[in-house]
């Protein structure tokens, strides 16, 4: 009965256990399966994150092609830069050749580190004249490509400059050929041969020519230029025809020049007669005037103001001294303008020396004056200088500068001397004092600069029906720079202010005798404290029937 | 006296009960556990399959560098950037789809050719929007002008 009883007992809780058993089982198997599932998703999304950073790397990376050139060996040389914060790996060269529609790739192991410039040479080499396509890819993914075509497929700006716009027979003509690359297309052309053609070809010979016609890889943006310099041999007008080799059709430049003779015949031609002399009471100066008799040919007549106000300020050392205790020695020294040499004065213990005047010959306007004092040793500790103007006034007191020259500034008036005392705080010893030079410094007037400079033609043809002067500026002060004619009884004023270049105007109405005058004038004459010039290249004065 | 053990009736009801009490949440239990193992593995292999998809796509990358011509005739240069080979599965110009040149393998960091007629007559001078898409349905667009 015992055991029956306890078995019946146990079997009540053996359903429960081994429910509970399974129940166990599910719930582990369940939490298994979410293990796994979590360890499934973190490596996901490990991958994401893994090429997301791919991804945000390729958007960082930049590499720029900079430079494209060809070798000796027709191998494509290609500079690159990498202009991004990261390490750029460069795996294939493409090479497009778009006029054969082929294309070929090469690999590559190009690590360009950030801001570095690496060259990349093609295996392969490439025909010139030929439109190519340059492309890098790099690990990440990125392409970068660059258009190398020939001129042929490009329209550059071609911009022909020629100076002067007129030329006398027997100057030279400057050409200026600029050739731009503004392409927004072609990032390189190959090559770029210019040409500069004369029309027509007896009036102009070359003088000097670019050492080379030819520039190679013409970045995007970028100029070439070139320099002729043509002297002229006859009179009419030539022009200039710029191009280049393989041009598209209507890519040229054209600038023309007139080239005429510097003098004329006679009578009914035409006839150009330069300035012949300076006239007289030049308030100014020329600095070369037979520049003026020639040209224009760049070599020029720089026209100068002169001062006409007061002098300038200057330092002026006193004449003589005074020592009215006689307590200094060498008292001289103290305006010899020698700072290695002094007047001195023994001065007695802890009081003030006695003065030590310095004079001057005269009156003089001053309203500065500088010294240059020394002393035995730190117990000469003031010093006090004084000027007299009909009363001695105190312009300084205080510890001085030493061994230097100083400054002592005060209202300006009439002096005619300056006077000097030193102390001495030592109360059981006189100390040395010295005074090695002393100057005042004299004031100037304010000045004023003028120009008035007159030339002047003799035995110049007064009777034709066309009589124009003609001046060829150049570089211009900011002042104006007026010119004036002579009618015989008066000043006239013709121009108000010269320009560069060519001035002309008709004088027919002044020029009435064979002497012709004209004076070039300043603009500003009175209260002008600023020194202009002027250049004139050429003067003269253009007459005919 | 007290009967003996084989002669005594009484309880024995009471144990058979028990042991059908037993076999009864055995046999619960096992099916219980044997239904639930199987919903686990099933839903734990979808999961797994279906992670390893998008994982195999997040991991695929690849470009269209460069497109040549020869009359309709076209060759687009891809490029596999990736962390994993792909095979192009379709190639789409201006929404048409190519009848050749699919199926190509690309190994990862590799480039390849692909040729086909263009489904398309392709006119100089004009744009057209080109798709290349990946059996795992990562796709590429360049706009090429012809």
């Amino acid at each position: 009965m015992w055991f029956i009883g306890k078995l019946s007992r146990d079997k009540r809780g053996a359903g429960s256990i081994i429910g509970a058993v399974f129940i166990v089982l599910i719930l582990l198997s369940g939490f298994t399966f979410y293990t796994l599932n979590v360890n499934t998703t973190e490596h996901y999304n490990e991958t994401l994150d893994s090429m997301s950073e791919l991804d945000w790397n390729r958007n960082r990376e930049n590499i720029v092609i900079k430079e494209v050139e060809t070798t000796d060996e027709n191998k494509l040389n290609v500079t690159v830069e990498n202009e991004s914060p990261i390490l750029a790996h460069v795996i294939l060269l493409g090479i497009f050749n778009k006029t054969d529609n082929t294309q070929q790739y090469s690999s590559l192991n190009e690590y360009i580190e950030p801001a570095e410039t690496e060259n990349i040479v093609s295996d392969s080499t490439v025909i010139e004249g030929k439109k190519y396509v340059i492309q890098l890819v790099t690990e990440l993914g990125n392409t970068i490509e660059h258009k190398f075509y020939p001129a042929s497929e490009v329209n550059c700006k071609l911009t022909l400059i020629t100076a002067p716009p007129t030329a006398y027979e027997g100057n030279n003509i400057t050409v200026l050929l600029i050739v731009t690359h503004n392409d927004t297309e072609v990032d390189t052309i190959q090559n770029v041969t210019v040409s500069l053609e004369a029309e027509p070809t007896g009036l102009v010979e070359v003088k000097e020519e670019p050492s080379s016609l030819t520039v190679v890889g013409l970045q995007k943006g970028e100029s070439a230029f070139f320099r002729w310099v043509y002297n002229t041999t006859d009179t009419g007008t030539v022009t200039f025809n710029a191009t280049y080799e393989q041009a598209p059709t209507g890519t040229y430049a054209l600038s023309t020049v007139e080239i005429i003779s510097p003098l004329g015949d006679g009578e009914g031609e035409s006839k150009y007669d330069f300035v012949d002399e300076e006239g007289d009471d030049p308030i100014g100066s020329h600095s070369l005037f037979s520049a003026q008799q020639a040209g224009p040919d760049g070599i020029v007549d720089t026209l100068l103001e002169s001062n006409t106000g007061g002098d300038p300020e200057e330092w002026v050392s006193p004449s003589g001294y005074e020592d009215p205790n006689n307590q200094w020695s060498d008292e001289t020294n103290a305006y010899d303008d020698d700072t290695g040499t002094h007047a001195e004065n023994d001065v007695p213990k802890y009081r003030w020396s006695k003065y030590l005047v310095l004079t001057l010959s005269g009156t003089i306007t001053c309203g500065k004056i500088r010294y240059y004092i020394d002393r035995e040793n730190a117990d000469i500790d003031q010093v006090e200088i004084d000027i007299y103007d009909g009363t001695w006034t105190i312009v300084y007191i205080g510890a001085g500068t030493w061994n230097a020259w100083t400054n002592v500034s005060f209202t300006e008036t009439s002096v005619t001397k300056m006077r000097f005392k030193f102390y001495n705080e030592n109360e059981d010893h006189p100390r040395e004092a010295f005074v090695c030079e002393a100057d005042f410094l004299q004031s100037g007037g304010s000045a004023n600069y003028e120009l008035d400079l007159e030339v002047r033609w003799t035995e110049v043809d007064h009777d034709e029906t066309n009589e124009w002067l003609c001046i060829y500026g150049g570089t211009m002060g900011s002042e104006d720079i007026l010119v004036d004619v002579w009618n015989g009884t008066a000043w006239i004023n013709v121009f108000t202010n010269l320009s560069s270049g060519w001035n002309s105007l008709d004088v027919s109405s002044y020029l009435v005798s064979s002497t012709f005058t004209i004076r070039f004038r300043g603009g500003t004459e009175t209260g002008d404290v600023t020194e202009d010039k002027w250049e004139i290249d050429a003067t003269f004065l253009y007459v005919w029937s | 006296m007290p009967r003996s053990f084989l002669h005594d009736k009484r309880g024995v009801s009471e144990i058979i009960a028990s042991l059908m009490m037993v076999l009864i949440v055995s046999v619960a239990g096992v099916a219980l556990y044997s239904y639930s193992l199987d919903a686990f593995s099933s839903s734990g292999s979808s999961f797994q399959l279906q992670t390893d998809q998008r994982e195999e796509r997040a991991r695929e990358r690849f470009s269209i560098i460069a497109v040549g011509r020869d009359g309709d005739q076209l060759n687009l240069t891809v490029l596999n950037y990736g962390k994993i080979d792909l095979a192009i599965d379709a190639v789409y110009i201006n929404g048409t789809m190519a009848s050749s040149g699919t199926g190509i393998t690309v190994r990862t960091g590799k480039l390849v050719s692909i040729e086909f007629t263009s489904p398309v007559s392709i006119d100089s001078g004009q744009t057209y929007d080109i798709i290349a898409v990946s059996e795992r349905g990562s796709k590429d667009v360049v706009y090429w002008k012809a």
